[in-house]
């Protein structure tokens, strides 16, 4: 009944093809569900157990490198704070009614967020322009993600190909955040990814 | 075309087969590929290029680089013109425009030479004695001339066409300086493995090589240096590219230029790049300047280093003059005379030494060079231009003559340019050997080589850029290569030595005629000096700033040494212990644009859109910047000014319903087994109490226990609730509850998510709020008993899971509806296609301001971190038998007959406004001072008929129904007015509760 | 540019964080009636040369309230630890009294 908006839609005009090599594209990710699960101090492993049993994966030690499953990538944003990214699917439901609330809390940021990615041989170069991390490909790997700014917003940089990188920005800071993209890549050339077609309708993961 | 009278046969760095037409004053000119401006001016045989700061004397090039304090001039035209570019920095380009900027009113008629004749009036601390004092006023009327007679350019008012850039980079060495040392680190620790940066100022790498002969060894040695470099995956080398400053914990700022690729900013081209280098060590090679000899008319055009004579002739083939004399204290001036020699009629050496090295003595005598020792300058012939030197021998003077020539070179040694390793607060040390500062120490991983280093041999320099680049590969853990160097010449010239032999001489003997110049931007002379120890500005510091020396844009690169060396002398103290003015960022001028980068345009501040944003731009609505969102201010259906616009948009929501974009609130979701605890000692007010499905307001205080915030807080579930903040709170709210829970209260087991961004949120307001709901949720139940005021109720509407909370801001009947941020497009047209039939339209920001200023409800004005609870007339919502943050200090609030607490005022004078912030005072007590109180927030009341504000008064609510003063100083304006309860409107609330 | 090792995010300019003030007192337990202790907890500061506790908050990255040793006369930037971890130590160390 009500039809699902990205925080670009509509902003994603599509541009001549740039013929430079060094052409990047940046694009919005759509379809994405984005549950905050979160333990207290002294039940991190409870959650662990819980996360394993409903998504088969680890949560990751360490702020940087991702706990994963077939359909999900687990971020550490916290000490004891993590973003589970997969599919619109049962799985939220299951987090959610699966965390006793004596461990933790569940909160989902599916709307709240924004995933932008840019993608070519020159996406670090176009990233320096505003990431004050060391994007180098042996320190940066792929996979590698951090918590970090971009001009002036709070942002997780997830390198997820050899030149692709995803940017997870807060929903009302997308358009700022969009704009800054599109001007970074302009020296370099570069096409603006399509919306997804099928955008998705409704909503699933309850609160 | 012609070579131009300077042009020379030495083969030089320029290529002669791509001729460059550019013009200066209009006047059609030409160089070649590789030339500077300076090259190509000096080459057509140009020597007065410009007048001088305060005399207005005539100047020319002294340097070949970026000391040069003379040669400035604004390049490129129109939006594009650049004041005070280095005509030595300024590399030719086909079509450049160049200025010169201190010839006002003309060349001809120079008014400013008229300074000449009234020199002592321009001494040292003219300008604190005739304006700074009690004339100061004169200033006023003096400033405009004087700034426009003096001898700098002008700012362009257009806005910058030009694209620049800033970056991060990060590497393990940064090599700043690709002069011999600096080719040989960046080799060295390459090698190792480690990744390095090498900056150049230079669009060349070599540094002082480059102004050796082509032709000589040292250039088959830089040519495959540079070669091995290029080689090296690891290395990066940067040129057209300053460090201008080091900062803490050894970040770095370069500014790259691309002046010269003429760069388009369409197509994304920047022309400057900043580049902000975090490098886990880093190798300074910035090498040395040559400084100039202080005695009388030491300024005259054809005066110059013999370093820049040498660069001119050997890297751009230009002979500065026929007949040149090179005066020095040292031997590297006489690399200038060997060289100028085949290419010029004469050259004779004046060395202030008694003795020169026989090794030299002897070169000199087999090219025919006379070289006189002892030498002192009795005087300078010619005014525009040097005709010749009067030499005399020892301090007598009576073996003078003259000598005819339009080239002097002279060199008083060089000194290592210390500033970068200064600015991280280490000071330069003197080093009594090469008469020279050098670095004071290096901060950890930071290492120096070469001539910074008074290592002014070639081989030497190499050598030590070798260590160190091994130092510093081994500081950020890499091994050094085995693989040795390529050797250096071995050869040193004869000037070439280790020892460097100098005999520092700050002051010439001899010359009491004429000025002699100490610094040439600023026309600082030695008598400036002499005054100003007289008068006790003997600290360096305060010498600076009295005499202006070493100001202006090239921060006393060439002065401040000589200075130094004579205001010693004067205080009768040695060189190292009078220290230096301390060297600040940046070392050359950056452009503030490229300081700016791209934070400009709509990049300049971060700005946020609700989710309903495009929706209200495709509707009409006048947005407004309110912090960093934006927000819808009116809407056009309603009128097509705000003024008209808002008093609609109220109507509407008084007597039907309206709609209002209410996203911006700042959103907290708070879980967790303590989550009221946690909310009872946050807030003032109690919170474990209250009721799953309820609001409550809260009011928040600082430890100070003055207002810190506001806003409803509702209770999801026994461990959960959803607090809502003011829009301007809503980031120092979140920090301030982590702070707490993570610092004071770890106990507690509750987690705070800020989720503004997850929820788009909207106010259904007016007395048709209800029908509404009904029309575009059919089937649910919104009447009193299921949701009362400050009532709430999750709904779930076609799988999208929403959150309808009964709260008023506006006095109405009026619910707020949250529901996801991606749904809130829909559900927004939804309810107003829904709700069409009752009249429900949006209304914008200015309406919702003006609505609740008719309740009377506070907000981002009256939410002041200087009030207490009572002067807001909330005393009565703090529960003190609870301990919550601020409550010890809030009990002991200021309070008392003269406390400004809240009232509402009304205007008493028809057709007259009242303003925010305007000054109140009791009606017929006289209009001065602070007042009484002041007005925070006013609106026109549409269903009071006038003015009415709500502000704080003295004695508060004491003084209901008195008559007032509302004093707009600013606009002269006084308007009598009433002091009224704050709540305008149904102060019963029956319309909440209908 | 002054720089800080966040212990989860790793080293960052000081741009990502915010500042959270002197460090070196022990805040008054809630509920703490003495207004002197209040008084002296957020009124009267030191003014060392030399090693500073004090708060920042990684909130651009982790979100964590950190407790960092700064030098305020070379901004250096020593020990940072997790402020929760400071426990009963927040009022000891180089800057306290």
């Amino acid at each position: 009944m009500f039809e699902h908006r990205t925080a670009l839609a509509g902003r994603l005009q599509p541009r001549p093809a740039s013929p430079a090599t060094s052409a990047l594209i940046v694009g919005e990710v759509s379809g994405f569900a984005l549950l905050q699960v979160s333990a207290f101090l002294d039940s991190v492993g409870e959650l662990d157990r819980i996360v394993r049993r409903v998504l088969g994966a680890s949560l990751p030690q360490r702020v940087g490198s991702t706990g994963r499953s077939p359909d999900h990538h687990i971020f550490k944003v916290g000490p004891e704070q993590f973003w589970v990214v997969g599919p619109q699917d049962a799985w939220i439901a299951s987090l959610q009614d699966g965390v006793p609330r004596e461990i933790g809390s569940t909160v989902s940021l599916s709307h709240g967020r924004t995933r932008l990615f840019i993608d070519g041989v020159s996406s670090r170069a176009a990233l320096s322009r505003g990431i004050a991390l060391d994007l180098h490909p042996e320190v940066f790997r792929p996979d590698a993600y951090a918590l970090t700014d971009l001009q002036h917003t709070p942002v997780l940089l997830h390198r997820t190909g050899q030149h692709r990188y995803e940017l997870y920005v807060l929903r009302t800071y997308a358009v700022w955040v969009w704009e800054w993209l599109t001007d970074a890549v302009l020296p370099f050339g570069y096409a603006v990814a399509p919306a997804a077609a099928s955008a998705s309708k409704g909503h699933t993961d309850r609160e | 075309m012609t070579p131009g009278p300077g042009r020379v046969r030495a083969a030089g760095r320029i290529d002669r087969d791509r001729p460059l037409g550019f013009s200066l004053d209009g006047r059609a000119l030409t160089g070649y590929q590789g030339d500077t401006l300076a090259s190509a001016l000096l080459a057509g045989g140009a020597r007065v290029i410009g007048r001088s700061f305060k005399y207005h004397r005539p100047r020319g090039f002294l340097t070949a680089g970026v000391d040069d304090p003379n040669g400035l001039f604004t390049v490129g035209e129109g939006d594009r013109a650049e004041p005070n570019a280095q005509g030595t920095m300024v590399e030719l380009t086909e079509g450049l425009s160049a200025r010169s900027q201190n010839a006002w009113p003309s060349v001809r008629f120079d008014l400013g030479a008229v300074n000449a004749w009234f020199a002592p009036l321009l001494r040292a601390g003219f300008y604190y004695k005739t304006f700074m004092g009690p004339t100061r006023r004169s200033w006023m009327t003096y400033e405009r001339l004087i700034r426009r007679a003096a001898g700098l350019g002008a700012a362009r008012h257009e806005p910058d066409p030009d694209r620049y850039e800033t970056r991060y980079a990060f590497t393990d060495v940064l090599v700043i300086g690709a002069g011999p040392a600096g080719l040989g680190a960046a080799l060295a620790a390459a090698r190792s493995g480690a990744r390095v940066m090498l900056a150049e100022q230079d669009g060349l790498l070599g540094g002082t090589l480059l102004a050796d002969p082509v032709t000589g060894d040292t250039e088959v040695w830089r040519t495959r240096m540079e070669a091995e470099l290029r080689s090296l995956a690891g290395l990066q080398i940067l040129r057209h590219t300053t460090a201008v400053g080091v900062y803490d914990g050894g970040t770095v700022v370069l500014v790259t230029r691309r002046d010269h690729c003429r760069p388009d900013p369409a197509a994304g081209e920047a022309l400057q790049i900043v580049t902000t280098v975090r490098a886990k060590a880093l190798i300074h090679a910035t090498g040395a300047i040559e400084r100039p000899l202080v005695f009388g008319d030491n300024d005259r055009p054809g005066i110059m280093l013999a370093s820049a004579a040498r660069a001119y002739l050997n890297r751009y083939a230009v002979a500065c003059g026929r007949r040149a004399v090179v005066l020095t204290n040292n031997d590297s001036a006489y690399a200038a005379a060997f060289d100028l020699l085949p290419h010029i009629d004469s050259v004779m050496v004046a060395d202030v030494r008694r003795d020169v090295h026989p090794s030299l003595a002897a070169q000199a005598a087999s090219l025919g060079i006379e070289v006189q020792t002892s030498a002192v300058v009795a005087g300078v012939l010619g005014r525009a231009a040097v005709r010749g030197v009067v030499l005399g021998r020892g301090e007598g003077r009576s073996r003078l003559r003259s000598i005819a020539c339009d080239l002097v070179c002279m060199s008083g040694g060089w000194s290592p340019l210390a500033h970068l390793s200064c600015h991280g607060g280490i000071k330069p040390r003197y080093r009594k050997d090469r008469a020279a500062f050098v670095p004071g120490g290096y901060a950890p991983g930071h290492f120096g080589a070469g001539a910074l280093t008074g290592a002014f041999s070639l081989p030497t320099a190499v050598e030590e850029g070798w260590e160190a680049g091994h130092l510093a590969a081994a500081f950020c853990g890499f091994t050094p290569a085995a693989q040795g160097l390529q050797s250096a010449p071995q050869a040193a010239a004869p000037w070439d030595s280790d020892s460097h032999r100098i005999e520092p001489v700050w002051q010439l003997p001899g010359a009491r005629a004429g000025k002699a110049f100490v610094d040439f931007q600023n026309d600082v002379t030695v008598r400036d000096l002499v005054i100003a120890h007289q008068e006790g500005y003997g600290s360096l510091e305060h010498l600076k700033r009295y005499t202006t020396l070493g100001m202006g844009t090239d921060q006393g690169k060439t002065s401040n040494i000589n200075a130094l060396g004579i205001m010693a002398g004067l205080r009768g103290i040695g060189l190292e212990d009078a220290g230096t003015t301390t060297f600040r960022p940046p070392f050359t001028a950056v452009r503030v644009g490229a300081l700016a980068g791209r934070h400009v345009g709509r990049h300049f501040r971060p700005m946020r859109r609700s989710s309903l944003h495009d929706w209200h731009l495709a509707h009409g609505a006048q947005m407004i910047e309110a912090g960093p969102w934006l927000r819808p201010w009116y809407y056009l259906w309603a009128g097509a000014t705000v003024e008209r616009a808002y008093l609609e948009e109220m109507r509407l929501v008084r007597h039907a319903v309206g709609l209002s974009d209410i996203s911006t609130l700042g959103k907290i979701d708070v879980q967790g087994p303590d989550a009221a605890e946690f909310l009872d000692r946050v807030y003032v007010n109690g919170f474990a109490r209250l009721p799953v499905g309820k609001a409550r307001y809260g009011v928040m205080l600082s430890d100070a226990g003055t207002i810190f915030d506001d806003g409803t807080t509702t209770r999801l579930a026994d461990t959960r609730y959803f607090m809502t903040t003011t829009t301007a709170g809503a980031e120092e709210v979140l920090c301030w509850l982590e702070f707490l829970l993570q610092t004071a209260w770890p106990d507690l087991r509750v987690h705070v998510t800020c989720v503004t961004d997850e929820w788009a949120g909207m106010a259904i307001a007016g007395p048709r709020a209800r029908d509404a709901l009904e029309r575009a949720f059919p089937g649910q139940d919104f009447s009193n008993p299921t949701l009362p005021h400050m009532g709430c109720r999750d709904l779930v509407v076609g799988r999208v899971p929403m959150r309808l909370i009964r709260l008023s801001f506006s006095g109405e009947l009026a619910y707020e509806l949250y529901v996801p941020a991606g749904l809130g497009p829909a559900v927004w047209e939804h309810m107003l296609l829904s709700g069409e039939p009752l009249g429900m339209r949006p209304y914008g920001l200015e309406a919702l301001a003006a609505l609740r200023i008719e309740k009377g409800h506070i907000a981002g004005s009256e939410v002041d971190p200087r009030l207490s609870l009572a002067d807001l007339g909330l005393g009565r919502l703090a529960r003190y038998e609870k301990p919550f943050v601020g409550r010890e200090l809030a009990a002991r609030a200021a309070s008392g007959p003269e406390r400004a607490s809240l009232v509402g005022i009304e205007c008493l004078e028809p057709g007259k406004r009242l303003r925010g912030g305007a000054i109140l005072f009791a009606a017929g007590e006289p209009v001065r001072g602070h007042g009484r109180g002041y007005v925070t927030s006013v609106t026109w009341s549409p269903t009071l008929e006038k003015f009415i504000a709500i502000g704080l008064f003295a004695g508060g609510l004491d003084h209901l129904g008195e008559e007032i003063v509302c004093a707009f100083p600013l606009k002269g304006e006084r308007v009598r007015a009433r002091i009224t309860s704050p709540v305008f409107l149904d102060p019963k609330g029956e319309r909440l509760h209908v | 540019m002054l720089a800080i090792h966040c212990p989860l995010c790793g080293e960052r300019p000081y741009t990502e964080f915010r500042y959270g003030g002197d460090a070196s007192k022990r805040r008054p337990a809630l509920g703490t009636m003495a207004p002197e202790a209040w008084h002296d907890y957020l009124f009267l500061f030191d003014n060392p040369k030399g090693p500073h506790r004090e708060f920042w908050q990684h909130d651009q990255g982790c979100r964590q309230w950190l407790l960092v040793v700064r030098d305020t006369a070379t901004n250096a930037v020593g020990e940072v630890i997790l402020a929760r971890n400071a426990g009963a130590g927040a009022g000891e160390g180089p800057g306290g009294r």
